[in-house]
Order: structure tokens, then sequence, then C-alpha cells
């Protein structure tokens, strides 16, 4: 089990790598990366920064969640942080089962999850200015998300 | 007593700092805490709501207590992963 947060580039291969193992018939990956656009807006590059410590502790809260709700005990889950270019990968999943249903299912509920309580922050420049893009003002008693904005800075 | 937050992302730019004091009462909770901030930086007053906080890394609700050895964030709305 991988949950980290890291300053150099993030290694897909390595990620999928850990969860090697003989009874796991179905990988799924996700790669999210730093896009060219925002809102309409053209982006030039991102900064993420995090609270690593708590960042860590509530990806593995995720990694429980997935246990839970799908039985996927293979996971591995790795966000960048600092200044990253576009095309750059920003976070990275791998999730492994026996099965595909449940690595795909893992996997979907690994990126939004992440989005809702995992404590790292996005700040975006682009020709529009610079802005903390805040996804998820999160409610202390039901880490439910609300609407994506952004808060110019 | 004197507690020390953490200030991440926004709340780190308009602080100015990685961490801050904040004066409280004894026995005092999050509520407590972020009266102390608010008076110190107003700039909080007007989206208080959107800001969380955590004690020793949970989010804490409202009547959540803070103690000088715990370990306090203030976690503006976040914005991991990608779209």
């Amino acid at each position: 089990m991988i949950c980290r947060i890291t300053d150099t580039p993030i290694d897909m291969d390595e990620l999928a790598d850990s969860l090697d193992s003989p009874e796991l018939g179905g990988l799924c990956t996700f790669v999210g990366k730093v896009r060219n656009h925002s809102a309409g807006q053209g982006v030039t590059h991102l900064e993420y920064h995090a609270y690593p410590a708590m960042a860590e502790k509530k990806m593995r809260q995720v990694a429980e969640e997935i246990e839970e709700r799908f039985g996927v005990t293979h996971l591995a889950i790795a966000h960048r942080v600092g200044t990253l270019a576009i095309g750059e990968v920003a976070v990275g999943i791998a999730a492994a089962s026996a099965h595909r249903d449940a690595a795909f299912k893992a996997c979907r509920y690994a990126i939004d999850r992440i989005k809702q309580i995992v404590p790292i922050w996005k700040k975006e420049y682009g020709e529009d200015g610079v802005a903390w893009v805040e996804g998820c003002a999160v409610d202390a008693e039901t880490a439910e998300p609300s609407k994506a904005q952004k808060f110019r800075v | 007593m004197k507690v020390r937050v953490k200030c991440f992302a926004w709340a780190k730019e308009v602080t100015g700092e990685d961490e801050i004091d904040l004066e409280v009462p004894e026995s005092a909770t999050v509520a407590d805490l972020r009266v102390s901030l608010a008076e110190r930086f107003p700039v909080f007053s007007g989206r208080m709501e959107s800001i969380a906080v955590s004690v020793n890394q949970e989010f804490a609700g409202e009547g959540t207590p803070v103690d000088v050895g715990d370990e306090l964030a203030l976690i503006p709305p976040i914005s991991g992963g990608c779209a």
C-alpha cells in the first residue's frame, strides 16, 4: 500500500508494479495531469501545496474506505506537490483486485474522494491571473463537497 | 492560553505565516479558536464558513476541544487530484 505526497515526478510504473501479485487479475490506473485550460482560460502552470502528514493520513482513510466498500486491499496513491508544468502528472492511482470490476470502482472512488478530504491545494497561474482553485470546503461533520470556485489572489 | 495553528494555502498567504499563535480561553473549542482568529486576522471573517479546522490531523467540529499540545491547522477548501 502506497499513500504518498511527493515533490518529485510520479512514476506510474512504480505504482502499478507495487501491486504485482499472482492473484490480482485486474489492474486499473488513473493519471491526473496538468491541463492547459480552466474555465475557458489558458493555464500556464500550477502549484500544488499540501499538509503532508494529514494528507497521507487522509489517503490511508480513503484506502480503508475502499477496502470496506469494494474489498480492494491493493492500492497505490501518489500526489505531487510543487510547481508543475502542463502535462505533468499531478496524481497517480493504481488499484488491483482479482477481477476488473472492483479495480475500476476502487480507482474511481479514490480520485473522487481525494478531492473531497485530502488536504491538498492547487494554485493556478494563467492568462486570467492567479487563483486558488477551491474545490471542496470541508464540512467537519460530513466532509461533503461544495461547488468548485476560484479565489483570486 | 496560547495555541499554535498551522496555516496552509490561502490561509498561509493572508497571514504571511506557516504557523500563527492565537490566544484562546482555557478549555477552548474550535469555535473559540475561530473568534480569536477573526479578531487577529479580520480577513477570515468574511469566509469563515469555508475554512475547516483540523485537530491532530482530523477535521474537527465546532465543539471539539483545543489544547496547547494539539496539532491545529486551518484548512481552506481543498482541490487535490485533478478534474
